[in-house]
């Protein structure tokens, strides 16, 4: 699963803001960091642009007067996002073998065999759907994490497609690069793909979510550890209290029975009455630390449970179409002056899609282990090269 | 209990039918993309570039690319709470400096607070100032009205703690602190750790080259300042980290994971810090008759007066500085001791007078010889014969120039009394001309005199730092050339002891400023000034024998502090081999 982020930059804020307002019909003229923009007045917006001054600013305190800054974290880019964000979350898109380019797997470009020639020849057309999902992870003892995952589900097979993601993700965010309408599917095949989509999320987060348990298990702890400590103490220092208390009542007991006074002996009784309640109190209060320490804690654990309970929010915000040609990829590989020819599945924007493993053992090609000839065989570089 | 009790999970599923039910009519490719794209900018950090990067100015300061990645993570990585653990000698100080400098920018710096070493504290004020724009009021300030009058404050971290400042620095909420040295707030048995503990801050930049001293329990009391309950208890650490016989670490991956969720630690041979060779000459002359009469004059003097008023201990280091840079520096603080209103007292009136007499009597100093030949080596050899000489005083400073003027030299005065756009102009002519520029140590770090690879140093600082930041003019980054430093010192005198006795022993003229703050910082912790102990062997000794031995005890101490911060910055570099603490594996 993949990261969907792009970093807020000026320069990504700028080409944003820009395309979106032509896709609303805005005219803008440009003075240099200046853009004084009109909006037509059946464009399909909340933003009021009538001539307003749009300025690309380092700093969003500082602009020309009267001008609305075009920066991150800006109010303007802000709303600009929000409404964009919920525009159009659905969508199609076609890639094929003219308009994207063929992705060599690591195996290769990572080892010491150059591609000579490459030759992709499309059998048939796939579907599959890549949506994007807001995650939310929050505590109280962290700060909150949010990310926005994207994941690709083929509907044929219904299996994950991380690398067509990839590439969805690249190619969106290539300003430079046509795209292509692709087949649009039904309510209930986009329900199933999503549905589909949302538990890889849920997998894929598990870990990270595992990993803030622990943390804020750690945190939890710390606080009932303290409160326990805490207690313990207090018990003690009633313990005392308590002791020296009753030795005091013993005191004014003793004064009652010696006094000869009547005055003197209510004075005792009063005094008394009031140690006596003291004592009472401390008594309820011991009792009660006695009591959480002996059934460990149970309003304590609530609240803690309670304040850092750990909620996981998954929210898909965008889903695309994306029918993707498959075929054969047949490639010239060379490698120590031979070169060699061999033929690989391939999907447009999910690479070659099948296993490679060395001709020689057996074990599997990857980017520490690359493809290199040896006679009229591939094998791994690692396993079995020289 | 299991471990988990505590936290419970639960999972919010907002529904998929909404975003499925949404397609009436086929909508536009360009359109949905749009969105696509809206979602990702909401999603990514909210502009991580560090934007006040390109308000620096590079004159003043160069960045290095680690130090900005350092700068860049402790800010957006790691939420402002960060532990910045490079090896010495790689500019931690300027890493806070970027990261100050990105606050304020941001404007998330209306209360910030350091806290280093007592003697580190002018040198992170000048460096903020100078290198980044940020102006701190420090505690040594003449006009420091507490911790409540100003907004952006350096302070000791002692001065602090006091009981005098304590609780305002308490009853603040602090927006930034930064701890420099924070190995020395390690022990949380101390008032140091408790003042850290009940500071209330909301972001945090922890400086140390070697966060264990001891053993790794170090560690868990910083990091639990900075990020309560990322190790677990105290005991827990200890279970899962440390083995029973406390030697040596255990679980380093899981420890190494957690670190990097707070502390960022770059090494000396991973960075692109080169700097060029570093030449130092150390000439000793044979003074005068009239010089060496001087001398012992003011030196007897020194002794009987601080043995009867240790009040004026100040004016009479002065004094027995003064009296090995030149006999003009002397003159003048000796006179203004000799006036006085009428008819108060003057104790040793007559000796003073004495030493007004042997100052007449110097007719060449010999230093002053000493220094043309190497200013007239310098106009052969160097580029327009560019040299800087260093000099305490303003009266030598004063000399030099005539002397040097008369000699047919280009110079250059450079000292405390000009503007900032005087400076700037007269480092500008120097570059341009040629030629020797005097300065007295008011030349500061932000100057960039890199054009130039030969100082002088007329006269000797006390405190080494000086003498560090005087080679860190012309020794820096971007320096592409061998620098010289020139010592002038005269046989017998306290400069002889000072140079030969200490500075060689510490190795101080191939010290970074890093290294040699390590030092004596180490000093410090026991309660003791390099400044005042100079002073103290000098007047006690009652031999010329016992001073001696005196300067000897002095120097096997300080080499014991520096094998002891040498030992330390080995043993952090062996704990923390093999972590890798520098860029996120992400």
């Amino acid at each position: 699963m993949t990261d969907a982020a792009i970093p807020v930059t000026g320069r990504a804020v700028e080409r944003f803001v820009e395309a979106y307002l032509t896709s609303l019909g805005a005219k803008i003229e440009k003075d240099g960091r200046q853009w004084s923009v009109v909006l037509p007045d059946d464009a399909d917006t909340d933003l009021e642009l009538d001539g307003t001054v749009l300025e690309i600013a380092d700093d969003p305190t500082d602009v020309e007067e009267g001008a609305v800054p075009i920066a991150p974290e800006s109010p303007f880019v802000e709303r600009v996002l929000d409404e964009a964000a919920d525009r159009t979350p659905v969508g199609s898109v076609s890639f094929t073998s003219d308009g994207v380019d063929i992705r060599f797997p690591p195996w290769i470009t990572d080892g010491p065999t150059d591609v000579e020639e490459a030759t992709f020849t499309p059998y048939y057309d796939r579907l599959a759907v890549c949506a994007l999902f807001h995650v939310g992870i929050e505590t109280v003892s962290e700060y909150q994490r949010e990310e926005l995952r994207a994941v690709a589900i083929d509907l044929n097979d219904e299996e994950e497609c991380p690398r067509l993601a990839e590439s969805y993700l690249d190619l969106v965010n290539d300003d430079q690069r046509e795209l292509n309408e692709g087949d649009h599917i039904d309510e209930a095949r986009l329900k199933d793909a999503l549905d589909g989509a949302h538990t890889a999320v849920e997998n894929d987060v598990s870990s990270v979510v595992r990993e803030t348990r622990e943390r804020a298990t750690r945190a939890a702890d710390i606080e009932l550890d303290e409160y326990r400590q805490f207690v313990r103490q207090r018990r003690d220092e009633l313990s005392d209290e308590i002791e020296n208390l009753s030795d005091r009542i013993e005191e004014v007991n003793e004064t009652i029975e010696a006094a000869s006074e009547q005055q003197e002996r209510v004075d005792g009784l009063r005094k008394r009455k009031e140690l006596q309640m003291e004592l009472d109190d401390l008594r309820s209060e011991h009792d009660e630390l006695s009591s959480q320490i002996e059934t460990g804690f149970p309003e304590k654990r609530r609240e803690i449970r309670e304040r850092h309970a750990l909620t996981v929010r998954i929210r898909p915000v965008a889903a695309t179409a994306i029918s993707y040609e498959r075929g054969d990829l047949e490639l010239a590989l060379q490698s120590n002056s031979t070169t060699f020819s061999r033929t690989y599945g391939y999907a447009v924007g999910g690479g070659v899609m099948e296993d490679a493993n060395c001709e020689r053992c057996g074990k599997p090609l990857t980017a520490e282990n690359p493809l290199t000839i040896t006679g009229n065989r591939t094998i791994g570089a690692s396993c079995c090269g020289e | 209990m299991t471990k988990d009790d505590l936290v419970d999970i639960e999972f919010r599923h907002e529904d998929v039918d909404v975003l499925a039910s949404k397609p009436e009519d086929p909508p536009s490719l360009e359109e949905h993309l749009l969105t696509v794209q809206a979602n990702r900018l909401q999603a990514g950090q909210p502009d991580t570039e560090l934007r006040s990067l390109s308000h620096l100015d590079e004159e003043n300061v160069k960045l290095l690319e680690h130090q900005v990645d350092a700068a860049h993570r402790a800010l957006f990585e790691m939420n402002g709470k960060a532990l910045l653990a490079d090896e010495v000698g790689l500019g931690k100080t300027i890493e806070v400096g970027m990261i100050l400098k990105e606050m304020h920018y941001r404007g998330t710096d209306d209360a910030v607070l350091i806290l280093t070493p007592a003697q580190l504290a002018q040198q992170w004020q000048a460096e903020m100032l100078e290198k980044f724009g940020l102006d701190f009021t420090c505690n040594y300030d003449d006009d420091f009205a507490g911790f409540d009058a100003q907004d952006h404050v350096i302070a000791s971290i002692d001065t602090a703690k006091s009981d005098r400042h304590r609780s305002t620095v308490l009853a603040r909420d602090w927006d930034v602190l930064v701890l420099d040295e924070a190995h020395y707030v390690k022990n949380e048995d101390t008032d140091r750790y408790e003042l850290l503990e009940k500071l209330s801050y909301d972001y945090a930049f922890f400086l140390t080259a070697t966060p264990i001293q001891n053993d790794v329990t170090d560690l868990y009391n910083i990091i639990s300042l900075l990020r309560p309950g990322l190790f677990g208890t105290r005991e827990a650490f200890h279970h899962y980290f440390v083995n029973k016989s406390q030697e040596t670490l255990v679980n380093r991956n899981e420890l190494q994971n957690r670190l990097r969720e707070v502390m960022i630690r770059n090494r000396r041979d991973e960075t692109d810090i080169d700097f060029t060779p570093r030449n130092v000459t150390t000439r000793t002359f044979e003074p005068s008759p009239a010089e060496q009469d001087l001398y012992q004059s003011v030196t007897d003097y020194v002794r009987t007066a601080y043995g009867e008023d240790q009040g004026q201990k100040l004016v009479l280091m002065t004094l027995q500085k003064e009296v090995v840079s030149s006999p003009e520096a002397l003159k003048q603080t000796v006179e203004r001791q000799l006036d006085v209103e009428d008819g108060k007292i003057i104790p040793h009136a007559d000796q003073l007078e004495r030493i007004l007499d042997r100052v007449e009597a110097v007719e060449t100093p010999t230093k002053l010889e000493s220094v043309q030949r190497i200013t007239s080596e310098a106009r052969e050899r160097v580029d327009k014969g560019r040299v800087i000489v260093f000099t305490q005083f303003r009266a030598t400073q004063q000399k030099l120039i005539e002397t040097l003027a008369d000699e047919g030299y280009t110079t250059h005065p450079f000292h405390g009394g000009h503007t900032s756009d005087e400076k700037e102009e007269i480092v500008e002519r120097f570059e341009e001309e040629g030629g020797v520029l005097v300065s007295t140590d008011a030349m500061n770090e932000g100057r960039n005199l890199q054009f130039c690879n030969v100082i002088v140093n007329y006269d000797l600082p006390w405190n080494p730092m000086k003498v560090e930041q005087r080679i860190g003019r012309i020794h820096r980054i971007g320096q592409d050339r061998e620098v010289y430093v020139f010592n002038i010192a005269l046989e017998d005198t306290i400069e002889e002891y000072v140079l030969e006795r200490l500075y060689h022993k510490i190795d101080l003229f191939q010290q970074s400023v890093g290294e040699l703050s390590e030092i004596l910082t180490r000093l410090e912790e026991t309660g003791r000034n390099f400044e005042d102990e100079v002073f103290e062997r000098l007047v006690s000794a009652d031999s010329e024998v016992e001073m001696e031995n005196d300067f000897d005890a002095m120097a096997i101490d300080l080499q014991e502090q520096r094998d002891l911060a040498d030992k330390l910055e080995d043993f952090n570099a062996g704990v923390f081999e093999g972590f890798d603490l520098g860029a996120s594996d992400d």
